[in-house]
């Protein structure tokens, strides 16, 4: 019961940070906020071409939206619960594999 | 000093040859071993007490299996050879093996794919798991599928002509099946997606479709190397038999020169007409045994003297049937009489006893030559096992090869002669005949 109502406590102050950030505000996703260093953008390299195309076009409309100063209607907010980490999990990836990489080149 | 007589090649030459005196065919027997495991893949391992040894993975997996709807796929597979799969990544598999000085190869003909290793029996163990993790479990990443393309487009750019004749000569003979050709088309680069090859790879490399084989080391090891593969047993690809139909398909592609493949249908690998129709390859003529030397065989004297030429008689055996016939380069504006010459040798389908002869000596040293080599050795061990179930060593060959009389060829050869010419021509075609005018 108490580990419930940790989960549930937990979940509530995640997207109450969520919502505090703001960016959910322009209609951005958590991964479009990612920092392209050279993982990323190796990451960004294996995305399917639509998946790039939407990322895109969230950003453009951001950088409009913030040279407009303003933000989109409440409706068409990201919600937390519909923001899906399509580039995180490729960003391990890369990461592991250039771990991997910089091993091997210790060692030899 | 006296040793240092020794090095003055005329000396050493003198005392070499006082040695090896008549040297018979074989001096030490070595048998090939071979079986089928519970799970149908065939292993066979001859072992030579070689330094090196070599370990060959093939498939049913050649462009013959390819779908109508996904030509080339066979060619992607085999330059995927060493993309990251799901047990190891790219870059290791590369690393690794330069670490320790393997080598692996991964090549391919209409029927199967070969992923042959070579190691240092030190180091043989490690090489071998790599192998094995390189092969199971492929995974075509689409990233790296489309960073492969330009390998893909340096494998088509660097294609000799006379590889194009032949590979449009199967196209006009075979149509489907065997005539898919064993390139991608350039326009299908970078169109081959990844669930493609994973469907592919799924139903070709399968362990009733795999044979293993190991020269310098034993079956044991063969097996244990086939124990290890984790191949997806599951599905299977129907293997739809080839028809041999005939007809001509040209490429025109400028330059001085037309090259020009002709055949008639052969015989299925293995058959005893098969072997036949390779030795009245071989004494149709090879070009020149000696260089700049005279070309006597039957080939340059029905081309005659019309200059500088090119010409070889070819015999290719796959599971079902086969091609029996000649390449030949020529000047483009001797090539009308030169492909008409060679059509009307075809067509008669006889050769003299003496040039028969001169075949069977020529083949037989062209087979104990390659059977030196071991990587060569075990993909023709893995071939002989997939089609036929057995694999004989190139010392049986050259001993059936021995006893074909010359009188079995003409018959084998005068048979083939009567089927439908096929022919494929690439170059200069401005006077090449078509099939149907030969």
């Amino acid at each position: 019961m108490a580990l419930r109502t940790t989960a549930v406590l937990c979940n509530n102050m995640k997207k109450w940070a969520y919502n505090l950030a703001g960016f959910n505000k322009y209609g951005l996703m958590r991964d479009d906020c990612l920092y392209e260093n050279d993982d990323v953008k190796e990451a960004l390299r294996r995305l399917p071409d639509h998946v790039v195309d939407e990322r895109n076009f969230r950003m453009v409309r951001a950088i409009q939206l913030s040279l407009q100063k303003t933000i989109l209607p409440k409706e068409e907010w990201t919600k937390f619960e519909e923001d899906k980490l399509y580039l995180t999990p490729i960003v391990e990836q890369v990461k592991k594999e250039r771990k991997e990489r910089e091993e091997w080149e210790k060692n030899y | 000093m006296a040793s240092k007589a020794f090095t003055n090649p005329f000396i050493r030459h003198v005392a070499t040859r006082g040695y090896a005196q008549a040297a018979p065919a074989v001096k030490k027997e070595v048998r090939v071993q071979s079986a089928v495991l519970p799970n149908k893949t065939f292993v066979a391992a001859l072992d030579n007490d070689s330094p090196v040894t070599r370990v060959t993975i093939a498939f049913k997996a050649g462009s013959r299996y390819e779908p109508q709807t996904d030509l080339g796929v066979a060619h992607v597979l085999r330059s995927a050879a060493g993309l990251t799969t799901k047990n190891v990544s790219s870059f290791i598999i590369a690393r690794q093996l330069a670490q320790i000085g393997a080598s692996v190869t991964a090549s391919g003909d209409r029927e199967f794919v070969y992923y042959t290793l070579e190691a240092t029996q030190d180091n043989f163990q490690t090489a071998v798991e790599l192998l094995n993790k390189m092969i199971s479990n492929q995974e075509f990443r689409p990233w790296e599928l489309s960073d492969n393309a330009p390998r893909l487009k340096y494998d088509l750019a660097a294609l000799p002509p006379q590889v194009r004749a032949v590979d449009l000569l199967h196209k006009a003979a075979y149509r489907r099946g065997l005539g898919n050709s064993l390139y991608i088309s350039p326009k299908r680069i970078g169109k081959v997606s990844s669930e493609t090859m994973q469907h592919y790879a799924s139903s070709t490399l399968t362990p009733g479709r795999c044979a293993i084989t190991i020269v310098g080391d034993t079956q044991e090891r063969a097996g244990l190397v086939a124990n290890a593969l984790q191949l997806n047993s599951s599905g299977d690809a129907g293997d739809a038999p080839s028809n041999y139909f005939g007809g001509d398909i040209r490429k025109e592609m400028g330059g001085d020169l037309a090259h020009v493949a002709l055949a008639v249908q052969g015989a299925p690998a293995g058959s005893p007409q098969a072997l036949a129709l390779a030795v009245a390859a071989k004494a149709l003529g090879n070009g020149p045994v000696t260089k700049w030397g005279a070309d006597n065989s039957p080939l340059a004297r029905a081309i005659g003297n019309i200059g500088p030429f090119a010409a070889a008689g070819f015999n290719v055996s796959y599971s079902d049937t086969g091609l029996f016939g000649v390449v030949l380069s020529v000047p483009k504006d001797e090539a009308g009489t030169a492909v008409s010459a060679v059509a009307k040798l075809l067509r008669s389908g006889n050769l003299s006893a003496e040039a028969i002869n001169a075949g069977k000596n020529h083949l037989k040293l062209q087979v104990l030559s390659e059977g030196e080599d071991g990587t060569s050795l075990a993909e023709s061990l893995a071939a002989q096992g997939l089609y036929k179930g057995v694999a004989k060593s190139p010392a049986d060959i050259a001993r059936e090869i021995d006893q074909i009389n010359s009188s079995t060829v003409c018959q084998v050869l005068a048979n083939a002669s009567k089927s439908r010419m096929s022919m494929g021509a690439a170059g200069n075609l401005a006077f090449v005949p078509y099939a149907d005018e030969l």
